[in-house]
């Protein structure tokens, strides 16, 4: 049976009076994975920010494991919340291992020697992370990559029930989102906690979290991934004059300004590229439409013309289009 | 390199510093004296010169080496900022107004009699130190960030020199030779009475920083992490000022503003060792500033045309140590 780790009841967050997130209801149970979106400052941090403490509610009560938060000392919630942040503001000159020990901060009363016991479960999560070979290494001479594992690591290290993770790949590049979203995907399964995400990737939400809380316009809304993308809420959510979800290509692209389609014609990875950079720029790519881009292994032919670059024939059909519209912008 | 025993190292170092420190002076003064006159088997001058003027430098140079490069410490640890030292909030600025307050008033309203009791300036410049922490303290309660709180001490600091300024545009001559003097800093002079309360309030500053050492690891990510590991930030910042406090409060009234010593063996300390363990880099702090401040005080002594004032000994020999530390560990500041 799933317990339950975080329960929010009637919670309002904001700043002084102004009411950002409304009297909200969620909870978070045992070995969940919840991904949190929604548009720049639509409240997500700030609702984080209420959950760990450092930010007083503006109404409502939070409970950590039926206990309200109120009545928690800010070394109780250490104990029980643990976070990983976008980035480190700065980066400490100090040994990996010492960065990670700081996990165990919230159990000592007075700076003290790490036990033994403590040690193992240091061990124990630097070799699950993947990073013991990072051990002896100083933080700041580490990529950011590996040091976003680090701080992921110190946060298992705090033993803690629930993880927030504040966007903890918003800085990394792709390699290295993927290795992050792995590694909760299989902390998830390998451990008993429970992981609370503030993500923009879409994709990765809709794939991997257990349920997804969606922030817009002061409410929440609860529910399952697969019934979030099924009703297109967040898709419809998220498209606004300047994003615009592309149902037939399933991607988002910044504008759609031509009331034609083009055709794209071969199979080679160059067809591959000029397709996407077509949709990238706004522009419909249909198989059956009446006008198409013939592309071999090295070669773009469109209306007899031979183009050299990727960009000359999205420039090209970019004004074509609008020759043959009379103008119409 | 093991990090013990070059501590043991540095331990032994200045135990033979601070007999070193004995020794050395206009008359010197053999290790073997020395030792006799612990054992009571030395003539009287000796005795004298040893237990009344000797030993109080000494331990006078042994106190400002604890508190200053423990506060300093302590406010670059909370600040963030590789600049901060004592002086940064004020504190010695407030007390320099006190003490000039007291000489170039007093002389003012014929009170001058009373300036040959040391106790006035002592008095004037405890004061002057503790006004700035009250006005830093209350302040810290209403500013959010601890960068606001720097620039509070700047302006505070800003304050009081224009006071001073004032002070010194209207001050007959002789009174603003008195000023500058006490300005340029003085570890003799204290009497043992006087040494006892110094050795009183260093002690409990000593006392209150080690409740800050938790914070102060913590804050090595930040005051968003340290408050997610359990950190009352409001609570650490007032632990650290009531201690910083009394540590240069009562280092500046008892030996005058001594500059340079709170910002750079922090720096000296955190740049050899590379450690995130504060107990480690505390105890370094703690055991180099003593050993830095007997050498000052040494040096002070040497000088072929007199006694130099300690102020200018420890920019003139600290500010190049530190810069050839920085130069060859190819680590920055933190």
């Amino acid at each position: 049976m799933k317990n339950t780790i975080l329960k929010l009841e009637n919670v309002s967050v904001g700043y002084g009076s102004k009411e950002i997130v409304l009297a909200i209801n969620a909870t978070i149970n045992s070995n969940e994975l919840v991904a949190v979106l929604g548009k720049n400052g639509a409240g997500k941090s700030t609702l984080i920010n209420s959950i760990l403490g450092f930010q007083k509610t503006l109404n409502g009560e939070i409970y950590l494991e039926n206990n309200s938060i109120k009545k928690l000392s800010s070394q109780e919630i250490a104990q029980q919340i643990a976070v990983v942040l976008p980035r480190l503001s700065i980066v400490p000159k100090i040994k990996v291992s010492e960065l990670v020990a700081m996990g165990r901060l919230p159990y000592h009363k007075v700076l003290k020697k790490i036990s033994e016991e403590e040690q193992n479960l240091i061990d124990e999560v630097l070799e699950l992370v993947g990073i013991t070979n990072l051990a002896n290494q100083f933080a700041n001479e580490i990529s950011e990559g590996q040091l976003q594992l680090v701080m992921i690591a110190r946060a298992l290290c705090q033993d803690a029930k629930l993880v927030i993770l504040d966007e903890p790949t918003s800085n990394l590049d792709l390699a290295n989102q993927y290795r992050i979203f792995n590694l909760l995907n299989e902390l998830k399964s390998k451990t008993n906690k429970s992981f609370l995400m503030i993500t923009h990737e879409v994709d990765f939400a809709l794939e991997k979290a257990d349920k997804i809380w969606w922030i817009e316009n002061g409410n929440l809304f609860e529910n399952i991934p697969e019934q979030m993308a099924f009703e297109h809420q967040i898709i419809q959510k998220l498209s606004n004059q300047n994003l615009i979800y592309d149902e037939k290509n399933n991607r988002f692209s910044t504008q759609k300004s031509f009331s034609k389609t083009i055709g794209v014609k071969g199979n080679s990875e160059l067809a591959f590229w000029v397709k996407n950079a077509l949709i990238r720029n706004g522009i419909s790519v249909e198989n059956n439409a009446e006008n198409h881009i013939e592309i071999t292994e090295n070669n773009i032919i469109f209306e007899g013309i031979k183009f050299e670059t990727i960009e000359e024939i999205v420039n090209f059909v970019q004004h074509y289009e609008k020759y043959n519209c009379n103008g119409s912008e | 390199m093991k990090e013990k025993p070059l501590f043991f190292v540095l331990i032994i170092l200045t135990l033979l510093l601070f007999v070193l420190s004995l020794s050395v002076g206009k008359v010197s003064i053999s290790f073997i004296e020395i030792f006799n006159v612990f054992s009571g088997h030395s003539d009287e001058m000796l005795h004298n010169l040893v237990l009344n003027f000797r030993l109080p430098k000494s331990l006078t140079a042994l106190l400002v080496g604890i508190s200053l490069p423990i506060s300093g410490f302590l406010m670059q640890e909370l600040f963030k900022n590789p600049l901060a030292e004592p002086s940064v909030l004020g504190i010695t600025s407030m007390a320099s107004l006190g003490v000039a307050i007291v000489i170039f008033l007093f002389s003012m309203i014929g009170l001058e009699e009373f300036l040959n009791n040391p106790w006035i300036t002592i008095i004037a410049s405890f004061l002057g130190a503790i006004v700035a922490l009250f006005l830093v303290i209350s302040l810290s309660f209403r500013v959010k960030s601890s960068a606001s709180l720097v620039i509070i001490g700047f302006m505070i600091a800003g304050l009081a020199g224009a006071l001073i300024g004032m002070m010194q545009y209207f001050a007959p001559s002789d009174k603003i030779k008195a000023y500058l003097v006490w300005g340029f800093g003085s570890l003799s002079g204290l009497s043992w009475e006087q040494l006892s309360v110094f050795g009183l309030f260093v002690l409990s500053g000593i006392i209150i920083s080690l409740f800050a050492l938790r914070g102060i690891t913590a804050l090595l990510l930040g005051e968003k992490y340290a408050q997610s590991l359990g950190i009352n930030i409001k609570k650490l910042r007032f632990t650290i000022l009531v201690s910083t406090a009394l540590l240069t409060a009562s280092a500046t009234a008892f030996a005058g503003p001594i500059s340079f010593i709170g910002l750079a063996v922090p720096h000296i300390c955190r740049t050899l060792l590379r450690t995130g363990d504060m107990k480690i880099l505390y105890r370094w702090i703690f055991v180099s500033g003593i050993f830095f401040m007997l050498l000052f005080s040494i040096l002070t002594e040497v000088f072929p045309f007199g006694t130099l004032p300690i102020n200018i000994i420890t920019a003139l020999f600290g500010a190049p140590i530190v810069i050839s530390i920085l130069l060859n560990n190819k680590n920055e500041v933190r």
